[in-house]
């Protein structure tokens, strides 16, 4: 009956990680992490770490180690397999970033805007060192098959805008200096969706046992308990047992 | 920009500057509007009065807007269909008026300035269903609905669309505003050239608000910033200062236009260099391009960068030195940050729509502030700064710091979204 039961209830949710390559555009590669750590049809609870990096060597894409809620926002099929597709951002406070500029010129500033200063900036700003900071934010797209508890597919959108101080002491968006989004290469795309696509296969057979053992356990205990009725009322009745007489006290 | 009620020197020559920057405004257009106008005869105020109300064969909407001192601004009929609507405007005594707005949700979809009592105007919209506002400051009753009927516009929900047509809108009111300017400064040309001191300062008084609601976006090109609107203080070599404040200077301080024609003729070199820089930019915004264009976040930029401008240098009156018209100035830059603002609106409300509400409303409170201290009979149209008391100024300051602070926080919550 235990393995019956095992069969009949799904199995309660446990952490997966999948480590997928991805690729994006600007040359990015490298790896995703991904860590399934609940998921309730509504919401997705993951953990993501990204260790992608463009090849020329820019930047990095951040490390996100915070567990965040993903929220169910529809359905896609990914190379046959019917998946949920959901999503979560996040953003960081503007810090400074590893290995780029605590400060840049006006001049540079515009140099990487068309020539033109950010709105906000004045001339009084060109050749002056502006302090400057980093604003990282990103925006997480993931394709989740439920049944199997896999993850096919996520998208990373990463967007780093650069923070200016103007000359003045205002905060100025100094401008989009990253826009860069990464997904899994073809190759781990096919080779997660076949991992799916075994997984419900695995999972209809166990469907199929899961509904033929209790059928046939049923029919046989059907079958076992009509057997005993029937038995039972064949066998003889015992003839009752003479009454014993107690013998009457001689007066 | 106003002129005095009373028949005085000033006046009459505002009013002739007036009439020279109208005849200016032959046909500037906008994405969303454009503007004509007339001098002060009577015959295209017969004419609007006869088409009142009227829809044209064409399908546009007729309607006139007249301004009187008695009953502020009266749009008549007060209700049309959406599409194309042509309001003919003649200020018939309103002294205190000298523009109209058409608003909706803070932001302008038709405007014509320079409206002097006697004069008339047209400006045209394409409108959607909903409600608007017709706006004449100054007047009795400044703000009355108007209603347009018919299919609204429908906000998309996707960000990116709500921001990238943020930025669409925006540049729509740099290309009018820039477009006045070009107008507004061949006017103060014409006006100096002309010889007559009292027109050349009303000209220039005239044209000063065009540049200040678009200040950000000239100061973003680095060079034309300086050649147009340096201030003495900022001066290193006064051979080569050239733009507005040298012209303020000669026409407010040395009372002379001797010299002034030279530096009028650059300042209108300089404004046609920007009006074609700020023209690729905006087609470049307008066509998506991925470069040199408006970005949502400049556009959140521009509306903080104004108000920092007021903060820096017109409540302290050091803007306008000479003519101490910085309140105009002032009221200039209230309005291009309002503007940007209002642009970003409809993607803000998504964002955070407490902030949005509450930034709009202490934007009214800050413009409501600035009418109290309209006054036709100076040149500009406000109380000149150095008539302002210090509790005055510091109840500027202090309700600019109230809009300043929630402000400051839209470019960053923009840049994330």
């Amino acid at each position: 009956m235990a393995v019956l039961l095992a069969l009949l209830v799904p199995a309660p949710s446990q952490t997966r990680t999948f480590d997928l390559a991805v690729a994006g555009d600007d040359g990015v590669s490298g790896t995703t992490f991904v860590e399934v750590l609940d998921a309730n049809g509504a919401e997705l609870t993951v953990r993501l770490a990204a260790g992608a990096a463009s090849q020329a060597g820019r930047f990095d894409l951040p490390e996100t180690t915070e567990t965040t809620v993903a929220a169910l926002v529809g359905t896609d099929v990914l190379g046959g397999v019917t998946s949920n597709r959901y999503t979560s951002g996040a953003s960081t406070a503007p810090t400074a970033a590893t290995g780029l500029p605590a400060t840049k010129t006006g001049a540079a500033i515009a140099a990487g805007n068309g020539g033109r200063l950010p709105i906000g900036l004045t001339s009084a700003d060109t050749d002056a060192e502006l302090p400057v900071s980093y604003l990282d934010s990103w925006r997480a797209t993931l394709w989740y098959e439920p049944t199997s508890g896999t993850v096919l597919d996520v998208q990373l959108h990463f967007v780093r805008t650069l923070q200016v101080i103007s000359s003045a002491g205002v905060s100025v968006s100094g401008g989009v200096i990253a826009d860069l989004t990464t997904a899994a290469t073809p190759d781990q795309l096919q080779t997660l969706v076949g991992s799916a696509t075994n997984a419900l296969a695995q999972d209809r057979v166990h469907e199929s046992w899961g509904l033929v053992v209790p059928s046939v356990l049923g029919v046989a205990a059907v079958l076992l308990l009509a057997f005993a009725i029937r038995l039972s009322r064949r066998l003889p009745v015992p003839a009752p047992r003479p009454a014993v007489r107690v013998p009457e006290p001689v007066s | 920009m106003r002129v005095s009620e009373r028949p005085t020197l000033a006046s009459r020559v505002a009013v002739g500057v007036v009439a020279a920057l109208l005849a200016g405004c032959a046909s500037t257009s906008t994405t969303a509007s454009t503007a004509t106008s007339a001098g002060s005869s009577s015959s295209a105020a017969t004419a609007a009065t006869e088409s009142s109300s009227a829809v044209s064969e064409s399908g546009v909407s007729d309607v006139q807007i007249l301004i009187t001192a008695a009953d502020g601004c009266t749009a008549t009929p007060d209700t049309v269909a959406a599409g194309a609507v042509t309001f003919s405007v003649r200020n018939v005594d309103a002294a205190g008026v000298s523009e109209i707005e058409l608003l909706s949700d803070q932001r302008i979809r038709g405007e014509r300035e320079n409206l002097a009592p006697g004069f008339e105007a047209t400006f045209s919209a394409t409108l959607d269903g909903g409600s608007y506002e017709v706006y004449c400051p100054g007047g009795s009753t400044d703000r009355r609905p108007f209603i347009v009927t018919g299919q609204a516009s429908v906000a998309t929900g996707d960000m990116a669309a709500l921001l990238q047509q943020a930025t669409v809108d925006y540049a729509d009111y740099i290309d009018t505003q820039v477009g006045f300017l070009v107008e507004a400064v061949a006017a103060l040309d014409t006006a100096i050239t002309g010889g007559d001191l009292a027109v050349a300062q009303a000209a220039y008084a005239a044209a000063r608000p065009y540049y200040e609601r678009i200040e950000p976006v000239a100061e973003s090109f680095g060079d034309l910033d300086p050649a147009i609107d340096l201030r003495i203080g900022d001066v290193v070599d006064l051979a080569t200062w050239t733009g507005f404040h040298p012209i303020e200077k000669l026409l407010f301080e040395d009372k002379t236009l001797s010299g002034a024609a030279p530096l009028a003729a650059r300042l209108i070199a300089d404004v046609a260099e920007l009006q074609k820089r700020t023209a690729e930019l905006s087609a470049n915004t307008r066509a998506a391009a991925e470069t040199d264009r408006y970005l949502f976040d400049e556009v959140a930029n521009g509306a903080v960068a104004l108000l920092g401008e007021v903060q820096k240098s017109k409540i302290t009156g050091e803007e306008e030195t000479y003519s101490k018209i910085d309140l105009l100035d002032f009221q200039a830059n209230v309005e291009g940050s309002l503007q940007a603002f209002a642009a970003l609106k409809p993607a803000l409300l998504q964002i955070d729509p407490a902030l949005t509400t509450d930034i709009g409303a202490k934007f009214d409170a800050m413009i409501a502030l600035l009418d109290t201290h309209r006054n036709p009979s100076a040149v500009g149209g406000f109380t000149l700064y150095d008539d302002l008391s210090d509790p005055q100024i510091k109840e500027l300051a202090d309700t600019l710091a109230i809009v300043i602070e929630p402000l400051s926080t839209v470019p960053s919550k923009i840049a994330t979204a």
